[in-house]
C-alpha cells in the first residue's frame, strides 16, 4: 500500500465518523447573537467617557491626555478620516497584564498594537526601562518583555510561573488574546529551555479595582486571589496577597481547590521546597511508622499556617494520619491521628 | 481496498483563497457561507481534535466550540497564513483547555481516556475505521497529530510544524515512522485474516 492510499483511508474514516453538528452550532450562534444584541442595547457607551472610565485612579494623571485627545478629535472633525484614524490608534480596547513578580500592564488598540505599557510595581518599571513598546504588535511586545524578564532573572527553575490576565469587554476577543499570548509565551520559554507554567484568566477590572488598590497588587493578581477564595474560603485575601505568583499557582494546582475561570499550562516550580519524598519521610518518621506499612498515601501542596506546606495523608496499621509540613523548612506544623473504625 | 479507493473522489485540499472568501462573507453574517465553510473544515477540525484528545465526545465538543468561535470572530480574522491553519490553531487551544480542565477535575489517566474513545460502528468502511482506531492507539500524540493533519486537513509539513511547534525535520521523520507503524499494523491484520 502506498503512503497516499493509507492517508486516503484515514481521511475517509475521519470524514465518515465526524458528527454532524451544523444545526447545533447555528442554534448556538443565534443564541449568542441575541444575547449580544441585548447587551449592546443596554450599554451604549460613548467611547471617550468609556476610556475615561476604564482608567484607574492611580493613573489619574493620564486623563489629561485623553481630554486633550478628545479636544483634538473635536478640532479634527473637519479632517474626519485622519481624526478617526488617530482615535483608532489610541483607543484602548484590551488590557493585558503580566505578573511574575514584576507586574506589567500593556494596553492595546483594536489592531492589537501597544498604546501604552506601564510597570505596576518597581520591578515592572525596571523590566520596561529602555524598551519602546508603543506601536508594536502585542505579540512582538510580549516577546520583548518575556525576553527582558528572562534577562533580569525573574523566570527560572525556582519560580517559573507567569500570570497572564486580559481585560476586554469583548469576551471572545479577550479569550482569543488570552490563548494566543499563552501560546506565544510558551513558545518563547520553550526555546529558552524553561519549563514555565502559565496561568491565564479573563479579568473584570472594575470588579477588583478597589481591592487591588487596597493591597497594592495588580488587577490580575487580585482577580486570581478572588477566584481561589471562591473555591476555598479557608484562606484570606490578605494572606494570599503576600504570596508570589508561583505560590498562588501551587495553590491553584492543588486538586482540592477547584479554582474556576483560570487556565493553567505546565507545572508550578517546586524546586524551592524540600520535595514530596522528603516531606513523606518526615511524616513517617514523626509518626513512627515504617514506609512499607503505609498505604493510601496522598500528598499535596497547600497554604496553611502562614506558609506553603505539604499536606500528607496516609494510613498505617489501624490509624489515619494527616501532617502539615512546612514546605521550606520541613518542620511539622500540625498533625492529626485518627483510629479507623 | 479497491472498494475504498473507487468510492473516494479526491478533493484538492481547500485552497486558502476559497476559505478566505467564505470567511469574508461570514464576517458579514452570511450563514450560507458558514454552512459551506463547515462542510469543508469539519473533518479537519474533528480529526485534529480527535488526535489531541483521543476521545470522540470531547472531539465533538471541540468541533462545535471551534465553529462557534470561527463564526463569531470571522470579522477579526487577519490573513496570517492560511485560514485552515487559523481554524486549527483555535481547535488546538480549545483542546488544550479541555485537557487541562479534565486533568484538574478528574485526574484521568490517559489509559482511561482510551476506553472512552470509540467510533460508532455504522460510520463508513469497517477496515478504514479500524485503521483510524489503530492510528489513535498505536501512534504517539505527536505522531497522531502529524499524520491526521497531513492526511485529513491536507496541511503542508511546514504548516504542521508551525501549528504543533515541532521542528520540520522532526515532523518529517515522525510522519514517515508513523506510516511505517501503520503499514506494519495493516500487514499484521491481513496476515491474521489469511490464517
Amino acid at each position: 500500500m502506498t503512503d497516499h492510499e493509507l492517508e486516503l483511508r484515514l481521511k475517509n474514516a475521519v470524514e465518515a465518523c465526524t458528527p454532524d453538528v451544523l444545526s447545533k452550532v447555528m442554534a448556538e450562534c443565534d443564541n449568542y447573537q441575541k444575547k449580544e444584541a441585548e447587551k449592546k442595547k443596554q450599554e451604549k457607551i460613548i467611547d471617550i467617557s468609556h476610556i475615561h472610565e476604564r482608567n484607574r485612579a492611580k493613573e489619574k494623571r493620564g486623563w489629561k491626555r485623553y481630554a486633550s485627545m478628545a479636544a483634538m478629535l473635536v478640532l479634527m472633525i473637519g479632517a474626519g478620516a485622519f481624526g478617526s484614524m488617530q482615535y483608532q490608534l489610541k483607543h484602548v480596547v484590551s488590557i493585558v497584564q503580566f505578573d511574575v513578580n514584576p507586574s506589567v500592564e500593556i494596553r492595546i488598540n483594536k489592531s492589537e498594537e501597544v498604546v501604552k505599557a506601564v510597570g505596576l510595581n518597581k520591578d515592572g518599571e525596571e523590566i520596561l526601562s529602555g524598551m519602546k513598546l508603543a506601536g508594536l504588535d502585542i505579540y512582538t511586545a510580549t516577546n520583548a518583555m518575556i525576553g527582558s524578564l528572562l534577562k533580569h532573572g525573574y523566570i527560572d527553575e525556582l519560580a517559573n510561573s507567569i500570570l497572564l490576565s486580559v481585560e476586554d469587554e469583548d469576551s471572545v476577543r479577550g479569550l482569543e488574546l488570552q490563548e494566543g499570548l499563552t501560546g506565544e509565551i510558551e513558545a518563547i520559554l520553550k526555546s529558552a529551555s524553561i519549563n514555565a507554567s502559565i496561568l491565564s484568566q479573563h479579568v473584570d477590572g472594575n470588579a477588583v479595582d478597589q481591592v487591588s488598590q487596597e493591597y497594592g497588587i495588580s488587577h490580575g493578581k487580585a482577580s486570581l486571589i478572588e477566584s481561589i477564595l471562591k473555591s476555598n474560603s479557608n484562606y484570606t485575601f490578605e494572606e494570599l496577597s503576600k504570596l508570589s505568583v508561583n505560590e498562588l499557582n501551587l495553590i491553584v494546582s492543588n486538586p482540592k481547590n477547584q479554582v474556576e475561570g483560570v487556565q493553567a499550562t505546565g507545572n508550578a516550580s517546586k524546586t524551592a521546597y524540600i520535595g514530596e519524598e522528603k516531606a513523606n519521610q518526615i511524616a513517617f518518621s514523626h509518626a513512627g511508622v515504617e514506609e512499607s506499612s503505609v498505604y493510601q498515601l496522598e500528598i499535596e501542596m497547600d497554604y496553611e499556617y502562614g506558609s506553603m506546606v505539604y499536606d500528607v495523608e496516609f494510613t498505617s496499621g489501624e490509624k489515619e494520619y494527616e501532617y502539615y509540613i512546612d514546605a521550606k523548612s520541613g518542620e511539622v506544623l500540625e498533625h492529626e491521628v485518627e483510629s479507623e473504625d | 481496498m479497491l472498494f475504498t479507493l473507487m468510492n473516494t473522489v479526491e478533493i484538492k485540499h481547500h485552497p486558502g483563497s476559497h476559505l478566505d472568501k467564505l470567511l469574508k462573507r461570514m464576517a458579514m453574517g452570511d450563514k450560507t457561507a458558514f454552512a459551506d465553510f463547515y462542510q469543508e473544515t469539519r473533518a479537519s477540525i474533528y480529526g485534529f481534535a480527535l488526535s489531541l484528545t483521543k476521545n470522540a465526545a470531547d472531539a465533538e465538543d471541540i468541533l462545535q466550540e471551534t465553529l462557534l468561535k470561527v463564526w463569531l470572530s470571522a470579522d477579526s480574522y487577519k490573513a496570517k497564513g492560511t485560514p485552515m491553519a487559523w481554524v486549527l490553531t483555535i481547535t488546538k487551544n480549545l483542546a488544550l483547555m479541555k485537557l487541562r480542565e479534565k486533568k484538574r477535575h478528574q485526574d484521568l489517566e490517559p489509559e482511561q481516556w482510551d476506553m472512552e474513545f470509540h467510533i460508532p460502528d455504522s460510520a463508513g468502511n469497517t477496515e478504514d475505521r479500524h485503521l483510524l482506531e489503530a492510528a489513535l492507539t498505536i501512534l504517539t500524540e505527536e505522531e497522531r497529530q502529524i499524520v491526521l493533519l497531513h492526511a485529513v486537513s491536507g496541511l503542508k509539513f511546514r504548516e504542521i510544524g508551525e501549528l504543533t511547534g515541532i521542528g520540520l525535520s522532526t515532523v518529517l521523520s515522525k510522519y514517515h515512522r508513523s506510516l511505517k507503524k501503520l503499514k506494519v499494523y495493516i500487514e499484521g491484520v491481513e496476515a491474521d485474516d489469511r490464517s
